[in-house]
């Protein structure tokens, strides 16, 4: 069906855009909002991504799906917009904590639903962008490793490794800031 | 890793994460810009199209002044060459040697200034 519409698309009916606009603007804006974690920003990832899209539509080959090209159209532009905010999208920040997600798991499960999200985001913020990033596409997302390898244009190892990283880079930086609040409570 | 594999408590903890909201229609304000481009294109096509024939009367416009000074410039120094005799002889001399003295001065700056570049 989309290649219909690409077809159209290229062939100047402006109208036809509209079609992969209401079909991807709710993942693309899940997908920037992964990458940036701010809704403004999001925004403004999603509204550039697709005029990009709109622009390079006659570039698209067919190589992958529309929707894994548009995807990765929208992470690099979610990532032109952290390095002019200055921030670091890949960073080597080795968390040497031990980890127990049991541990985790049940201390933040016996917190109020509000609570629990202010932990989870402030996690994910304090996390590097890509690890955040890749670590909600696979699991917020579903997406398969197959298509973070050509969205975030890295190798499959690649992507194992900085998913299993992620994984423990997340429950390493939640588990101190749930001690953190914990001795400040105490 | 198949979907099957996934981490069921991280993902359960991940679905808590906010999930941020749109502020406004997506679809309309990015149609719009998708319009605005399309028209401004089409514009810049239109301009281009007529930036030539803009050229071209600049181009006719400077030729015709070009001869209605000389015109001018000529009868002028003839008019002067009546009551003073070889007026227009001095006044080529004097035109030809501040051309050749300009064209050396810029030869000089440029080779002067690439001598500098080394």
């Amino acid at each position: 069906m989309d290649s219909i519409y690409i077809q159209k698309v290229t062939a100047g009916d402006i109208n036809a855009f509209e079609y992969f606009v209401e079909k991807y603007k709710g993942k693309a804006f899940s997908v920037a909002f992964s990458v940036v974690r701010d809704s403004t920003l999001a925004d403004d990832v999603v509204q550039d991504a697709f005029i990009n899209a709109y622009k390079k539509i006659e570039t698209f080959r067919g190589d992958s799906t529309f929707s894994t090209w548009l995807m990765r159209i929208v992470v690099n532009q979610g990532i032109k917009v952290l390095r002019k905010k200055k921030v670091q999208f890949e960073r080597s920040k080795e968390f040497a904590y031990e980890v127990i997600d049991s541990n985790v798991n049940e201390s933040i499960k016996s917190m109020q639903a509000k609570e629990q999200q202010f932990y989870i985001d402030k996690t994910l913020k304090t996390m590097t962008a890509r690890e955040a990033s890749i670590l909600q596409l696979f699991y917020l997302q579903e997406l398969s490793l197959k298509e973070i390898e050509e969205i975030m244009e890295l190798s499959a190892d690649h992507v194992k490794v900085i998913l299993h990283r992620a994984r423990k880079q997340f429950y390493g930086i939640l588990q101190k800031e749930l001690k953190h609040e914990l001795t400040s409570i105490i | 890793m198949k979907k099957e594999e996934r981490d069921q408590e991280l993902q359960k903890l991940l679905q808590k994460a906010s999930k941020g909201n749109s502020r406004f229609d997506l679809t309309s304000v990015i149609m719009n810009q998708v319009i605005a481009l399309e028209v401004k294109n089409k514009l810049a096509k239109k301009y281009l199209r007529r930036s030539w024939i803009f050229v071209g009367l600049a181009s006719l416009l400077a030729i015709k002044l070009l001869y209605i000074f000389s015109y001018f410039q000529t009868s002028f120094i003839a008019s002067i060459d009546i009551y003073y005799p070889g007026f227009a002889q001095v006044f080529l001399y004097f035109t030809i040697s501040g051309l050749i003295g300009w064209f050396l001065y810029q030869i000089n700056s440029i080779v002067s200034m690439q001598m500098s570049l080394k």
